[in-house]
């Protein structure tokens, strides 16, 4: 096995082109999908955390840029506007601390777990991931780049740089919402975010979506349009059209964990508070439209 | 707390600095000059006929030794039994051959097929892979009903069926209690399931295998509670060793939980392999290996009827049992259904009429044996469960039911064979309904509703066997070793005492507790007492640590020996104080002529035994050593009652343990902290019994849950805080410090006040429901909610 730390992100790039290594960041999950310890899987494994430049949470005009090797402890104490909380509630509930403090953000989204805590919150946030490689960069949209279960849009000679939360995603309040058999360090049977944006009350903009219950999370569109215009206070009234569009997007699973009916539920229940908590987030804000970055 | 540190006084646990520090020894720690390491190939099928083995190409690989199959094992015996469990009908259960290495036919997902030793670890795992296995597959036995089913397919072709066991008990009882429950005023019937578990210890199993050509011993390095035990099943009736030949060695120990009691192929292949290729041979657990090698627990389906008449007093109990033995019969397995649980299912409570009905099978699964408690959780279960149910079907509070049935006279008879000597249930469950603060429950429930949750109270009783036990009665019963323990006290010449002990301590503290009760009886120190165990060469013989015997038989044979070596000295202190032995008295470590001040102190008594110039030399043997060995003259039997408050999350069916009290009547206690951490413990298992864990096989017999991905172990933010009472003691009126064993009580108590709990909060809300099986995950609660 050979093991890769350059300092820079041409020499980065170099070794994806020609050596095809596996990335390596906080490496939980590559720990964990290996076959344990002195037992190297014979992939070379390059190692992105010496390099500066993928450290870190920017704030800019255009918004918030998380660098690739961010770890979730970080974003948990970022300082960030309501909107962005439902990542920060997402940072503190993944894994355990101890994997809070090593694992980072990019790397959740690489792994590509349907059940990944921090997807559903990113997608409310309408991010980008930003990749890199000796021949190109690109922007992804998150619902663009998660293709499949374990699957991404990266190639092989690409790396995710940052992920990026557009300016336009930084109004208002968002919250997230998770169910598993216990608290930490387990696989969620179900998970929501929303964001909203209100204004006198009435709901101006809302971001929706479910985790857990397909093979990408995903973004409840028709629900988030119904909601526009209506008061924060009569979600619940709308309760049989989210579940209307819960059972024609999702496709839950029967597992060890829960049943699929169970699943198609809990989702829906989670949705509504996410909703509700961020309903109240947003409507007890000044009459702006939120913070800037 | 006493001011001297004996019995009684809260003493920190001496052993923690070194195991919080990191210097514990365990037995990965040890390594053996010129060890090699092995593999074991195991079955990733449950059930398949092994059609051939090429371990041709896997012998050349570099670093291979040797590669080991069934082949080699020709001559050596199967992993024995250790108990016989007779069945309805007069005839010996069905008994397998359990060999060390799959022969023929492999029969659970994990069983070892081969085994490769190499000089690393990791030469021995790349050879494996290159052993190829020819497997045909052969249908899975997962299901037990369907297992029992005429010509299902069987799990051992040479058995006549999958049935280990059809066992009734008592058998004379069966038509009585057949007649009752006919004729009872109300029979409330429960079908149930105690699922299955995975133990976890921290510290998976290790093996190192040692043998010494010069003089052909053996040492045996290992992961046991009981070391003694494996020298005698591994030597007598696997390998053919003689105990003078072998020794094993238990060094620390990263927690039992019944799962290290059991002789297990591993061993016996390390001390066979270690002679053949002539080096030392050590293997160590991965946790995937302790997922699906390491003997599991429970995994009983229980249909319980109680009978009562109109005013909630019981008549009759009838139950019936399928009990999961795996593919194998693990050592202590076939007793665990039988004489752990059968003999349990009077509870606290008088019931005229007992029959249990257990019939054991075998399946496509690893092997079921002992889990912490053992037969008294499903036992216990079972029983406060139904009567949970009896009572909301008659209307009574669930503790005015269990209040008009307690046993409240001692000694009592059970009809399950059964004499408790002491108890006081009902002043138990006063201390409890105080500890729980069950006036104040409504008031939390309204605020609970607030907050939209649903609140409930649950409470219930146990009772268990402990001190296990009267070796004639045992054998009676099928167990085919005595269960005595041993202990020699050993007071070196300057007064310090060295006692070697066959209770194994893998986390319950002996080496802190054992002394405080030296101490008491002599009036030392207790830091100038050690304890000695887990080795098999300074330790004279043990039966070991499990059924929370330790203080109860290990201890009790201690203070046997303390008594002999404090009579001896006595005749010492007579001859130095020129006084008769009668008038002398040991107080605060002084031998004083009573009613005198003419005295001597212990460490001249015993410095005097080993420099015996002025001694009675014609009366007395120098030196101050003494060995008892103390059986029991019967079980002990802890009782106590618990409640706990959980709040149900409506839409999620998502389960919170808000508020635990347990009341424990254990006897004596000798290191109350200790006790505490042991009940704290329980409680966790328990609890996690209840919420969280489940092992689980699908159709073809693959472990779904095979790893912590799946299988999900309590953690600190799922358990409450515990409030903990041991203030209603009766002591036990049959060993000598009164003592009945606190290990196993949380475990055991707590399944069912959850269950009980959760029942509660969602009838309170209007939901029909009586019962819910474990792990209440919410998944299973709430789909119970939608009917």
């Amino acid at each position: 096995m050979s093991y890769h730390r350059p300092q820079d992100l041409a020499s980065a790039y170099h070794l994806l082109a020609e050596r095809a290594p596996r990335l390596l960041a906080g490496g939980t999950d590559v720990y964990a999908s290996s076959e344990g310890p002195g037992r190297p899987d014979g992939a070379e494994l390059l190692d992105i955390t010496a390099i500066r430049a993928l450290h870190g949470i920017c704030p800019s005009p255009q918004g918030w840029r998380i660098g690739a090797a961010t770890t979730w402890a970080e974003v948990a104490g970022a300082d960030l506007p309501p909107a962005l909380d439902a990542l920060k509630q997402a940072a503190r509930e993944i894994g355990s601390p101890q994997i809070q403090n090593r694992a980072t953000v990019a790397g959740n989204l690489c792994n590509a777990s349907p059940a990944a805590d921090g997807v559903p919150p990113l997608l409310v946030l309408d991010a980008m991931v930003e990749t890199g490689s000796l021949r190109r960069a690109r922007m992804i949209p998150l619902r663009k780049f998660v293709t499949g279960p374990r699957t991404t849009a990266l190639r092989t000679d690409e790396m995710v740089i940052a992920v990026h939360v557009p300016a336009s995603a930084g109004k208002g309040a968002s919250a997230f919402e998770k169910i598993g058999a216990r608290r930490h360090m387990v696989i969620s049977i179900a998970m929501a975010a929303a964001r909203m944006v209100t204004r006198q009350g009435q709901i101006t903009e809302a971001a929706i979506s479910v985790g857990a219950c397909s093979p990408v999370a995903r973004r409840l569109t028709a629900f988030e349009k119904m909601l526009k215009g209506t008061a924060a206070t009569r979600i619940a009234d709308l309760r049989p059209h989210l579940e209307q569009e819960l059972a024609e997007c999702l496709s839950p699973i029967d597992d060890l964990r829960a049943d699929a009916a169970y699943r198609a539920h809990v989702a829906g229940a989670l949705v509504l508070r996410c909703l509700a908590r961020a309903a109240s987030g947003a409507t007890s804000q000044p009459e702006s439209e939120g913070e800037g970055p | 707390m006493p001011a001297d540190g004996g019995i009684g006084a809260s003493t920190r646990r001496r052993e923690d600095v070194r195991f919080l520090t990191g210097q514990g020894r365990y037995t990965d720690d040890i390594n053996i000059h010129n060890q090699a390491h092995v593999f074991f190939l195991r079955s990733d099928m449950a059930h398949g006929r092994i059609n051939g083995i090429d371990i041709s190409a896997a012998e050349k690989m570099p670093g291979v030794l040797k590669v080991f199959t069934a082949a080699d094992f020709a001559e050596v015996g199967g992993i024995p039994c250790g108990w016989q469990v007779t069945d309805r009908f007069g005839e010996p259960m069905q008994e397998p051959k359990h060999p060390v290495l799959a022969e023929g036919f492999v029969r659970h997902v994990g069983e070892p097929i081969a085994a490769v030793v190499a000089d690393t670890l990791q030469q021995a795992r790349d050879a494996a892979e290159a052993i190829e296995v020819d497997i045909e597959a052969l249908p899975a036995v997962v299901d037990m009903a369907a297992a029992l089913e005429d010509g299902a397919q069987k799990v051992h072709e040479d058995l006549k069926s999958n049935l280990c066991y059809d066992w009734g008990f008592v058998e004379e009882n069966r038509d009585a209690v057949d007649e009752a429950i006919r004729k009872a005023p109300h029979v409330t019937t429960l079908e149930l399931v105690n699922q299955r578990l995975v133990a976890n210890p921290v510290e998976p199993r290790v093996a190192i295998g040692v043998h010494d050509r010069a003089d052909d011993e053996y040492t045996l390095y290992t992961t046991s509670q009981n070391p003694h035990v494996i020298r005698l099943l591994m030597g007598a009736f696997v390998l053919g060793i003689p105990e003078h030949k072998l020794r094993v060695v238990s060094p620390d120990v990263g927690g039992g939980f019944g799962t290290k009691i059991f002789h297990y192929q591993e061993e016996a292949f390390c001390t066979f392999a270690a002679k053949v290729v002539n080096r030392p041979v050590k293997w160590r657990a991965s946790r995937s290996e302790a997922f699906m090698s390491d003997a599991q627990g429970r995994d009983h389906v229980t249909k319980i009827e109680l009978a009562l008449d109109e005013e909630g007093h019981f008549l009759a109990i009838r139950t019936s049992t399928l009990a999961n033995m795996g593919a194998y019969l693990s050592t202590f397995a076939p007793s665990v259904p039988t004489w752990l649980h059968g003999t349990l299912m009077a509870g606290n409570y008088r019931t005229p009429l007992i029959y249990v009905n257990v019939r054991a099978v075998f399946t496509n699964t690893v092997p079921v044996d002992a889990y912490r408690g053992a037969g008294r959780p499903e036992a216990t279960f079972q029983l406060e469960r139904v009567i949970d149910k009896a009572a909301r079907e008659l209307g009574i509070d669930p503790v005015e039911i269990r209040r008009r049935n307690f046993i409240t006279e001692f000694p009592y008879e059970t009809p399950v064979a059964l004499t408790y000597d002491t108890g006081d249930y009902h002043a138990t469950m006063d201390k409890l309904m105080e500890l729980a603060d069950r006036d104040g429950f409504e008031a939390r429930a309204a605020e609970s509703k607030k907050r939209g949750r649903l609140r409930g109270f649950g409470v219930n009783c146990y009772i268990e066997a402990c001190g296990i036990a009267p070796s004639n009665l045992v054998g009676q019963l099928g167990a085919r070793a005595g269960l005595y323990e041993s202990a020699t006290v050993r007071v070196n010449a300057t007064g310090s005492v060295t006692v070697m002990t066959g209770s194994h301590s893998h986390g319950q503290g002996h080496e802190t507790a054992f002394p405080q009760v030296i101490a008491s009886m002599i009036g030392i120190d207790p830091s100038q007492v050690e304890i000695v165990h887990g080795d098999t060469a300074r330790v004279p013989m043990g039966m070991g640590t499990y059924g929370s015997r330790s203080l109860a038989v290990g201890g009790s044979a201690m203070v046997r020996a303390a008594e002999k070596v404090i009579d001896k000295a006595r005749k010492i202190a007579a001859h130095l104080l020129e006084a008769s032995a009668e008038d002398i008295e040991l107080k605060e470590g002084r031998f004083t002529v009573k009613g005198t001040d003419k005295s001597v102190a212990w460490g001249d008594v015993t410095l005097a035994a080993y420099v015996p110039h002025n001694y009675p030399l014609e009366d007395l043997e120098p030196g101050l050593e003494e060995t008892a060995f103390y059986d029991p003259a019967n079980f002990t039997y802890p009782a106590g009652a618990y409640a706990c408050e959980v709040e149900v999350d409506p839409e999620t069916g998502k389960v919170t343990v808000e508020r635990f009290a347990a009341v424990d009547d254990f006897g004596t206690i000798v290191n109350p902290m200790i006790v505490d951490g042991q009940v704290h413990g329980g409680l966790g298992q328990g609890i996690g019994q209840a919420l969280l864990e489940g092992c689980v096989y699908d159709d073809e017999g693959q472990l779904l849950t095979a790893s912590y991905m799946d299988y999900a172990m309590p953690r600190a933010d799922d358990l409450p805080f515990y409030s903990v009472d041991h203030s209603c003691a009766t002591p036990c009126t049959h060993n000598p410090l009164g003592v009945k064993g606190c290990g196993e009580a949380g475990c055991i108590g707590s399944p069912p006040t959850i269950v009980n709990a959760v029942v509660d909060a969602l009838q309170r809300a209007g939901h029909d429901v009586t019962h819910i099986d474990m792990p209440l995950t919410p998944s299973r609660v709430w789909a119970a909610m939608q009917g």
